[in-house]
């Protein structure tokens, strides 16, 4: 487990595109579709939290010769992660849960 | 003299015209090599380990963007996150190795012979941890 991550504003827009799509593993690329994230802010962020557990990540199923393209990595929260990004959303907003429902 | 400045108008615009398609050919040539040189640039300054990784991943989230500008700006993007994340591997190694815990070598054995005028001390034993135990 690594050093835990500092919760920014960037840090919790990440945190927030998992929460609104929980089990769907998130390329950089969506993450970034969906945060507005430029890739020199996104990548440290990812890396910070999958070194601290909160996400872990996969390459795409199929070998790049037969998706003929370079394979996506896939990041998903963990466990450590929901109850991590809830926690911080709570202290931040107050409105933790309510924030984690509604997604 | 209208009229010739007039043609001359004409003469200047399509000059232009036929430049700037030639600029926006070449530009649209040579920016997917500067995506990928520029690539290859960031994925140098991250740790050994990573680099591989972050190649395909990298390559793959510039294939996902639409238009050769976008691109270009992302691929400059993955300059400065290279620089930070290498940053970050420094800590996260800083950390491990205050953390981490000493591991013992293992035992090793030894013969002291000491020869004190007519008295001869012979002791064994063995080293490990630390100390040693004769």
């Amino acid at each position: 487990m690594g050093i835990e991550p500092r919760i920014t504003a960037p840090t919790l827009k990440v945190l927030r595109a998992f929460m609104t799509r929980p089990d769907d593993g998130l390329s950089g690329a969506d993450i970034g579709r969906q945060t507005k994230l430029g890739s020199g802010t996104l990548y440290p962020i990812l890396l910070r939290l999958e070194q601290a557990g909160w996400l872990d990540s996969h390459w795409e199923d199929e070998t790049p010769q037969v998706l003929e393209r370079p394979r996506r990595r896939f990041y998903r929260l963990t466990g450590l992660g929901a109850k991590k990004a809830k926690s911080a959303f709570l202290e931040v907003t107050g409105i933790g849960e309510l924030a984690w429902q509604r997604s | 003299m209208a009229a010739i400045i007039g043609v001359g108008g004409i003469f200047a615009a399509l000059f232009t015209a036929a430049l700037s398609g030639l600029f926006a050919e070449e530009l649209r040539a040579w920016i997917p090599r500067m995506i990928e040189s520029t690539i290859r640039h960031a994925v140098d300054q991250l740790r050994a380990g990573q680099r591989e990784r972050y190649a395909e991943e990298w390559r793959s989230h510039i294939n996902q963007m639409p238009g050769q500008i976008g691109k270009f700006a992302v691929a400059v993007g993955f300059l400065l996150a290279a620089r930070r994340m290498a940053s970050i591997g420094k800590l996260a190694l800083a950390s491990e190795s205050t953390t981490s815990k000493q591991v013992p070598g293992p035992p090793v054995a030894f013969t002291v012979s000491v020869t004190l005028g007519r008295l001869k001390v012979h002791g064994e034993g063995h080293v490990s941890e630390g100390h040693s135990q004769g």
